[in-house]
């Protein structure tokens, strides 16, 4: 089974001949997080650079047109990382009411047998902490969120579940998250709740931006 | 506006795709080959410049 490592070395890799990805060194904390927003900051000003887009203490840096010697961004992104500060970006605070369990909960017993918790604590602890918006992500809207208590950890699932509804709350690893549409998942399903995360109609589509934050409510728990 | 009247299987349309909206979860998608594409757009059964309808040869 695999585990998210807790502390990673710095690593610097091309994808393609159209992005570059600087991964930070360190913990999945908002430390090093709101230094990857700092870093995205800077970076999207350089020439050449289309867009800057933040992962989990990871930033993807794509660019207008392959250039001609991409690893010169390396020694770039390095001292850019060296000098970043944390930017410490607070936006606004939504609550989502989850209803646990039951049929929008079909891996909560999972997380029951793997954790050795049971029902009412796992809830509990999800529930306790302001979860911080990391990033967007996987698909239109979807926000990966830091704070989750690390004993609620478990493994991404062996076989993805193919088809989960929109706004299904789960746990993959030592994150917790709300998928913004219906799709395949790896993670453990334990709830769900109803949030529009996005709407192409509007300038800023993404409802949620980094640095937003989500508090879970218990709206009921079935059995 | 584009209306299918039928499909052969795993028939794609695939347009020059989206930059700038990664940041918001939005994947670029679109053909793979940019370079490719536009050329493409010469032969028969394209769209337009920019939007080519993609049937596989099925093995």
């Amino acid at each position: 089974m695999t585990q998210d490592k807790l502390s990673e070395p710095l690593r610097i890799s091309l994808l393609g001949t159209t992005a570059i990805l600087f991964e930070a060194p360190g913990l999945l904390d908002l430390h090093n997080q709101r230094r990857i927003w700092s870093l995205a900051r800077e970076a999207e000003t350089w020439p050449g650079i289309r867009e800057a887009i933040p992962g989990m203490t990871n930033l993807m840096l794509t660019f207008d047109r392959p250039p001609k010697d991409p690893m010169s961004l390396d020694a770039a992104l390095r001292e850019a990382w060296n000098a970043a500060g944390e930017l410490a970006l607070e936006g606004k605070l939504v609550e989502l009411p989850v209803s646990y369990g039951g049929e929008f909960g079909p891996h909560l017993h999972d997380v029951v047998a793997y954790t050795g918790l049971s029902v009412d604590e796992i809830i509990e602890l999800h529930v306790a902490p302001l979860y911080t918006v990391y990033a967007l992500g996987s698909h239109p809207g979807y926000c990966y969120l830091g704070g989750m208590d690390p004993k609620l950890t478990v493994p991404r699932r062996k076989t993805p579940v193919l088809s989960l509804p929109g706004g299904s709350v789960s746990i993959g690893g030592v994150q917790t998250g709300v998928s913004a549409s219906a799709g395949p998942s790896g993670w453990n399903t334990i709830g769900r709740t109803a949030m529009s995360f996005f709407d192409h109609e509007r300038a800023e589509p993404a409802v949620l931006a980094p640095g937003d934050m989500i508090r879970f409510r218990v709206e009921r728990v079935l059995a | 506006m584009i209306e299918i009247l039928s499909s052969a299987a795993l028939s794609t349309v695939q347009d020059q795709g989206r930059d700038g909206y990664l940041r918001y979860g939005v994947g670029t998608s679109g053909a793979m080959d940019r370079i490719a594409l536009p050329l493409l757009s010469k032969f028969p059964y394209s769209l337009s410049e920019s939007v080519f309808w993609r049937t596989p040869r099925l093995p």
